[in-house]
């Protein structure tokens, strides 16, 4: 008989007044890997933080392998042996793989150190896993899988039966996730429990044992391994098809092009993106679109190849300033990373809009002008003095809206749909569609199919720094996760 | 605030905070007492330590286990647990504590299970049928049609017999698995007899190396458990939708406990109805042990819930997922009972 793991019998959890997790009712059995589809991100925070450390909440109890830890009579804020994978990380990147692993681990009293013995159990715990990572290597110089694997045998050695993925697929790559996933596989058959949370079905789907569906703090359903199929899944979520809005058909004319660019692969990148276009490239192991992203939005130069933009042409280790030749670049955090938060909503809508008017000078009837056109498409938020207090929803509104505003040759989306859950996502997809519709062609640099696939035209697989595949609209059931 | 001074809790705080005022006094006169004094500093020691004493005593001796009993008291009174009462760690007093245990011997919670347990009964009850008379007859009806030829007449007949016996004869006991799913196989056979081929069902074991079929079978549960969901989810998913409808018995054991999901394809709830109906199986509700309106949507699952907390505690019970023309998954959850 298996043994549960951990179990949230009837769990209600409000804070401020709100409630996060409602009526939330399920269990996880050793060596399982329980999906958690999240479909509506609210409630998702407080979830990880209950399970890890025994918050109080309103009404019901947890359990931890057996025991009850939790009930909404008494919290103590105890600890769970949990241990939470998520993109923050939890190592200390001035330390070695060794350090990490050992010496910042809890209990942990030895006063003279032996590096080598550590070095060579790390070795050893690598081959079980059927890796071979330098345990000397600094975390700071890790990629995100290699930071994962080391994260996972921390765990392991913590003793923790029970880990949480939190979103893993946001930050590795289509490669990374699968090689992660097949040692996930592994690790749950010696007896570890997963929560894998992801926002993409199809994602869970392939690596869960069983699903839930998380939505606004509560389970919408849990479906066993044979439930799990496309169809099954339909009856809970919103459209993705963009076939009903208006679409410009992309033209011949290139208005970007790559031509034997070395980026950071052996092999050099080429390729087009036409006038009107959404050109979706999948980066199957992370290699390419970073240094892509860092040579588009002018911070650094290219070593061979050139880049043409229309009629220019650009080539030289000399970073180019691309944003004033009308290439902008919406980061892959947009609403973190691309928004002044102590600036008005309209001060940052109209961000480098001085560039776009004659001698910079915006004039208030400039301003007033643009107030009304995108008071329809935003509502009364455009009003708004601070962006704080403004959703999420709201804050990737603003910032697709001045890349319109802006009205570049080549919007480059970076990620666009790794962070959103369901809804954030198919708003995203709107604004795309929308920047492709005022005719922007839109360049979308993602390491992830997800739902991308729903607004590109054309999709180019880039593998080991080269273009490995092409495919047309009609063509992309061929890729699939 | 006089209606205030009438309750002793309110008394016991004040008194509290008068005596923590009084300790801050005597910290202030101590650190009076010392000014130049150095040598009388022990005095402004002890009085901290006591201040520091009184207050951590104070809040993790008294505060906190108030709070706790609070908290477990308004939620009776929310009606939202009823056995956690019995359960509270820091009850006010002695007398308190036998007050709640007299009170739920006067409430009677076996005559609260033998409520429950009649919606078992209720064909008999509500038309003050004499179950022999019953059986008698459909024993009757069975015997012409063998004597008519009229073979599934016969079969049919026989299958009602079967499912009145079980369902109203000892319903005190619990029962095997293997006794509960043969009453809904006989119960799915008469349906058949309306449904044809419209009505699938489908009973799954999830068994392990350790555990097969047969063992899972000896687990026991109280009788009439899921015929109530299978009756529901038939009635309510299934009869209304057009086509083929499935229905799925899950039955799964963890170290602690048996699993039984029962699932169907059917026409499903509207999610604020599945709030609403979760937000009542959470805990014991007293309101709706009525066997008059047992035969009103959902009061059948209710009663089933009430049943499985009142005999095994607030911690197992039912929980539904539901979603519109997606179908309802009831998940049973209950104790490894075994002879």
């Amino acid at each position: 008989m298996r043994k549960e793991i951990l179990r949230l019998n009837h769990v209600t959890l409000e804070e401020n007044g709100e409630r996060y997790l409602d009526n939330l009712d399920f269990y996880i059995l050793q060596g399982e890997i329980m999906g958690l589809i999240i479909s509506d991100a609210k409630g998702c925070s407080q979830l990880i933080r209950l399970i890890c450390h025994n918050i109080p909440i309103s009404f019901g109890g947890v359990y931890y392998e057996g025991d009850r830890v939790n009930h909404y009579s008494h919290a103590d804020y105890t600890d769970n042996r949990v241990y939470v994978i998520e993109e923050r990380g939890r190592l200390i990147d001035s330390l070695t793989i060794s350090d990490n692993l050992f010496v910042m681990r809890k209990g942990f009293k030895k006063y003279i150190i032996n590096s080598r013995v550590l070095d060579h159990q790390v070795e050893l715990l690598m081959a079980e896993l059927g890796l071979s990572i330098d345990p000397k290597r600094r975390v700071s110089t890790l990629s995100a899988f290699e930071r994962c694997v080391t994260e996972l045998l921390k765990a392991i050695l913590a003793g923790c039966r029970f880990i949480i993925l939190d979103r893993i697929s946001n930050f590795l790559s289509q490669m990374e996730l699968k090689q992660f996933q097949d040692i996930i596989r592994k690790q749950a058959k010696r007896g570890t429990a997963f929560l894998y949370m992801g926002n993409h079905h199809q994602e869970v789907f392939q690596i869960a044992d069983r699903a839930a569906l998380f939505h606004q703090g509560i389970i919408w359903k849990v479906f066993e391994k044979e439930e799990m199929v496309e169809t099954a899944l339909q009856p809970y979520t919103i459209s993705f098809d963009l076939s009903g809005s208006q679409v410009r058909e992309p033209m011949e004319e290139a208005v970007l092009k790559l031509d034997g660019v070395h980026l950071n692969g052996k092999e050099p990148v080429g390729f087009s993106l036409r006038k009107g276009e959404c050109l979706m490239i999948l980066d199957t192991d992370n290699q390419t679109w970073e240094p892509l992203v860092e040579v588009l939005s002018g911070s650094r130069g290219i070593r061979d190849g050139r880049i043409y933009l229309g009629e220019r042409v650009f080539a030289g280790e000399e970073p180019t300033d691309f944003f004033k030749e009308g290439v902008a670049v919406i980061p892959d955090d947009p609403a973190e990373t691309f928004l002044f938060r102590d600036m008005s909503y309209m001060e940052n809508l109209t961000f480098l809009l001085d560039r776009k008017v004659w001698f910079g000078n915006i004039k208030r009837s400039h301003l007033r002008s643009v107030r009304k056109e995108y008071m329809k498409k935003v509502g009364p938020c455009i009003d708004s003095g601070k962006i704080d207090r403004l959703s999420l929803r709201e804050r990737y509104g603003l910032a697709y809206y001045r890349i319109h505003l802006l009205h570049p040759k080549v919007a480059v989306c970076v990620q666009p749909l790794a962070k959103g859950d369901m809804y954030l996502r198919r708003y995203v997809l709107d604004l795309i569609q929308e920047l492709k519709n005022s005719g922007i062609s839109v360049l979308i640099l993602t390491s992830n199919l997800a739902d991308n696939m729903d607004v590109s035209d054309r999709m180019i697989i880039l593998q080991d720094g080269k273009v490995a595949a092409e495919y047309a609209k009609e063509e992309f059931y061929k890729v699939g996760w | 605030m006089k209606e205030k001074f009438r309750f002793l809790s309110v008394r016991v705080i004040l008194l509290l905070a008068g005596i923590l005022t009084g300790f801050m006094l005597l910290l202030c006169y101590a650190l009076y007492l010392t000014r130049g004094q150095p040598e009388q500093i022990w005095l402004l020691m002890a009085a901290s330590v006591l201040l520091v004493l009184f207050f951590y005593n104070g809040y993790y001796g008294i505060y906190k286990p108030m709070q706790e009993t609070k908290r477990v008291e308004r939620q009776f009174a929310s009606g939202s647990v009823l056995n956690d009462l019995l359960k509270i760690r820091y009850p006010h007093c002695p007398e308190s504590e036998k007050v709640n245990q007299r009170f739920f011997e006067m409430l009677g919670t076996r005559e609260l299970i033998n409520v429950s347990k009649k919606q078992a009964e209720y064909l008999a009850l509500q038309n003050q049928i004499n179950p022999h008379f019953l059986y008698n007859t459909l024993e009757g009806i069975r015997s012409e049609a063998l004597s008519l030829g009229v073979d599934s007449i016969a079969e049919m007949t026989e299958a009602l017999a079967t499912f009145f016996r079980y369902t109203i004869s000892n319903v005190d006991h619990l029962v095997n698995l293997e006794d509960e799913l043969a009453n809904i196989e006989n119960y799915y056979y008469i349906q058949q007899f309306r449904f044809g081929k419209k009505l699938q069902l489908n009973i799954q074991y999830a068994c392990s190396e350790e555990l097969d079929e047969m063992e899972i079978l000896q687990y026991r549960l109280p009788k009439l458990t899921l015929q109530p969901v299978v009756e529901n989810s038939i009635y309510h998913g299934i009869e209304r939708k057009i086509g083929e409808g499935h229905l799925i018995i899950k039955i799964s054991v963890t170290d602690s406990r048996l699993i039984i999901k029962v699932s169907d394809d059917g026409l499903g709830m509207e999610a604020e109805r599945v709030k609403m109906l979760n937000e009542k199986l959470k805990s014991l509700s007293l309101d709706d042990v009525n066997p008059d309106i047992d035969r009103k949507g959902g009061i059948a699952i209710q009663n089933v819930n009430n049943r499985i907390k009142l005999l095994f505690g607030e911690e197992y019970g039912i929980h539904v997922y539901s979603q519109v023309e997606a179908g309802t998954d009831v998940e049973i959850s209950l104790p490894l009972v075994k002879d």
